[in-house]
């Protein structure tokens, strides 16, 4: 090999300078890139492609993983963001309920100046318990001012029931649709008086009666019966329910009616007690 | 163990027992209502352990969960369950001893015996109010007893398993 390029060195730098003078003046000649050139791009560019698209494949994949793991925090964050919105949401929907109820009774208030604003709000701890009492029990007791006898109204001013029972935070309340429930009662419409009383025939459908109508009174379907506040046990006025009908005893001698209370009490939440009040002659 | 030792550790079980299934009527039971009616589960404390612990002391037993469903409960007569409870508890032990063996079956006359018992006095207390209502008051005992009578079946279990664990030895 030494030899080789002793022998005809001055032959190759020769024709290596033929070469570059002839591709210089094609160069000069030619609007593209040389032909030289041009073969070695044209054999390299299938690799160039190659290893583009590997490298882009791994780029790829780094950025997908980066922005998995970014897009995972951001969802976490989303998703924390979201229960406390949804939280602060459910305790908006409490709130208004509870203002609008608090708004009633504000009403309420104003217009009863009788109940001289010693009203209680309680909570309904528990329903019914048993199926012969129609009864609840709400969070609110002796350490609160009640008493056994109080009167308990919901937010609009309709008689929920008495207080039968009441410890240190709790009291056990009768509704006006059981047995052991019985207080005067006035038609507003016509001013009859009568005694609404639970009936267990009528506690399963939410219904009382009121009884002891005299027989020519003429009581209309709808109309509303309050508390007539005789006896000085109840305030005046608190409203009992509606007049289903209107039917007469077995005997034919005295009236009663039957009677939609104005509580749902499976839905009530809040209640109010009435720890006293001033009685209206 | 000492006999006394043995005894409060008998009634204590009972008494664990009895108090698993007032929580789990408090909790779970009288927040669901079938057919109307509330599955209640305070008539079957009192006959079903009276089945397995015989006369004298199932009547005592049934007297004390009478007395404290009185102080759970609301009733049209403060001492309802104390009159009625140990009645049941007596009549369903007298038939454990000399009609049908302790167990499901028995368990379960007695139960309805119990519901007839606390229902049907119920609905004395009614007449004697002077509002009766027998028809009221009978269709509220059938679904009440048909509603609570499956209860039977769990609650007779717990009390065979605690009365099998005190009579271990015997």
């Amino acid at each position: 090999m030494k030899n080789f390029f002793k022998q005809n060195g001055l032959w190759i730098l020769f024709a290596g300078a033929i070469v570059a003078a002839a591709l210089a003046v094609l160069s000069v000649l030619s609007a593209n890139s040389s032909p030289l050139v041009n073969i070695a791009e044209t054999i390299t560019a299938p690799l160039r492609s190659v290893s583009t698209a590997v490298a882009n494949w791994f780029n790829d994949r780094q950025n997908y993983y980066r922005d998995t793991t970014a897009l995972q925090a951001e969802n976490a964050e989303l998703r924390r963001r979201l229960a406390e919105m949804e939280a602060a949401v459910r305790q908006a929907e409490k709130d208004s309920a509870e203002n609008a109820r608090l708004r009633k009774l504000l009403d309420l208030r104003k217009q009863r100046r009788d109940l001289t604003s010693d009203l209680e709000a309680a909570f309904v701890t528990e329903h019914t318990v048993t199926n012969w009492t129609s009864s609840l029990t709400l969070d609110k007791g002796t350490l609160h001012g009640v008493e056994s006898g109080d009167c308990v109204i919901d937010e609009t001013g309709a008689l929920v029931g008495v207080v039968s029972a009441c410890g240190t935070n709790w009291s056990t309340v009768l509704t006006i649709i059981d047995t052991d429930v019985s207080l005067g009662a006035q038609v507003f419409r016509t001013k009859d008086l009568g005694l609404a009383q639970g009936n267990f025939s009528l506690m399963g459908e939410n219904r009382l009666r009121l009884d002891y109508l005299p027989t020519e009174c003429r009581l209309l379907s709808g109309d509303l019966v309050v508390s007539s506040g005789l006896g000085g046990y109840f305030p005046a006025g608190l409203v009992i329910g509606s007049v289903e009908e209107v039917q007469r005893n077995d005997a034919g001698s005295a009236s009663y009616a039957i009677l939609i209370p104005s509580v749902d009490f499976d839905a009530l939440e809040e209640v109010f007690i009435i720890k006293s009040f001033d009685i209206v002659t | 163990m000492p006999i006394r030792n043995e005894t409060l550790f008998k009634w204590s079980l009972y008494g664990a027992a009895a108090a698993l299934c007032i929580a789990v009527q408090m909790a779970l039971l009288q927040r669901i209502t079938i057919w109307g009616v509330i599955p209640f589960v305070y008539p079957l404390l009192a006959v079903i352990p009276a089945t397995y612990e015989g006369p004298k002391a199932g009547t005592v037993f049934a007297l004390v969960v009478g007395v404290v469903s009185d102080l759970l409960l609301p009733a049209s007569l403060p001492c309802l369950y104390t009159l009625i409870f140990p009645v049941a508890g007596l009549f369903s032990a007298l038939l454990a001893q000399s009609v049908l063996r302790s167990g499901y079956l028995c368990s379960l006359t007695g139960s309805v015996l119990a519901f007839l018992l606390t229902d049907g006095f119920s609905c004395l207390l009614l007449w004697l109010k002077g509002t009766p209502a027998w028809a009221a008051g009978g269709f509220v005992l059938l679904r009440e007893t048909c509603i609570s009578l499956p209860l039977a079946f769990p609650v007779t279990a717990l009390f065979a398993a605690v009365h099998r664990r005190v009579h271990f030895y015997d």
